[in-house]
């Protein structure tokens, strides 16, 4: 009973935290839900999800200006490889980065509710985000085409780390962007 | 009250040594064969351990931007949901908490 009043007290002293809580969660499930029900759906016609699919593509055309030559890529129904023959990555879905950009769309959704500005600033954390992931996984192919322990330690210490930083620079200048937001919104 | 740089130097910190340790975590128990590589395929006991690390690490965090407890139980249940349906924990936590920290600047509501 104690327990209980606390709570309501909580809620209460805390209701813009609540409204960000109760909108931040509702907003992932219904995401994951769709994103769950397409990767369902793309597994019973057998073939690979469009996310991972452009992202492995602009992989490869990251890793070929980063100058591996003879780069190829093949995409099967359970992830693509790119880089050259014997030293191949594998993309799968789990590399695809559309997981974290669910969580930060579902932050945008948790502040601001479902409007045009929000709507607008998930289009530009896809973006950034899907950019970020694209960079490091051209450079893991980059790095394993050169050889050396610079591969196995970008892998382990760096290739997650890149992927979150990304988020943390987007809620850094998230004021910024909300700037540059309600200026386009109200031209 | 900690200061807003206070703030970001941990919450930075926070993600940094969370990503560290897993890769760490995952690291040590392949090399000793005590489990797969992926932490998710590590057997229950080492991966219920591993869960118990992570959110003393997390509650350890909110409590160090000077969270109270039900807000930190309230951000951990959150991450745990988003950790449930294989979302990333950390992020899980750091977003909230930023929400939480920068609410009135940043949270709107329709009486805001």
């Amino acid at each position: 009973m104690k327990f209980l009043v606390q709570l309501k007290h909580w809620r209460e002293s805390n209701e813009k935290f609540f409204t960000f809580i109760v909108r931040f969660a509702l907003a992932f499930l219904a995401l994951t839900a769709l994103y769950e029900a397409y990767l369902v759906y793309t597994t019973k016609i057998g073939e690979l999800d469009l996310i991972t699919y452009f992202i492995s593509r602009g992989s490869f055309e990251t890793a070929r200006l980063l100058g591996v030559a003879d780069c190829q890529w093949s995409c099967f129904y359970d992830g693509c490889y790119v880089g050259r023959e014997g030293k191949m990555v594998n993309v799968l879905e789990g590399c695809n980065g559309l997981r974290l950009a669910i969580v930060y769309s579902a932050y945008i959704i948790g502040i601001g509710g479902l409007n045009l500005p929000s709507f607008l600033q998930m289009v530009i954390g896809f973006f950034f985000v899907q950019g970020f992931n694209v960079f490091r996984i051209g450079l893991l192919i980059a790095l394993r085409d050169n050889g050396g322990d610079a591969y196995f330690y970008f892998l382990k210490y760096f290739f997650t780390l890149s992927i979150y930083s990304s988020v943390v620079l987007l809620w850094l200048i998230k004021p910024k962007l909300d700037g540059f937001i309600l200026a386009l919104t109200q031209k | 009250m900690i200061t807003k740089r206070q703030f970001w130097i941990r919450t930075i910190a926070y993600v940094m040594v969370t990503v560290f340790i897993s890769t760490a975590i995952s690291e040590e128990f392949f090399r000793f064969q005590l489990g797969n590589f992926k932490i998710d395929d590590m057997a229950v006991e080492y991966k219920i351990g591993y869960a118990v690390l992570k959110i003393g690490i997390a509650w350890a965090y909110l409590r160090s931007i000077q969270f109270d407890l039900l807000n930190i139980v309230a951000i951990i249940i959150l991450a745990l949901l988003i950790r449930y349906f294989a979302g990333p924990f950390t992020m899980g936590i750091a977003g909230p908490a930023i929400a939480l920290y920068l609410k009135d600047s940043l949270i709107h509501t329709r009486n805001s």
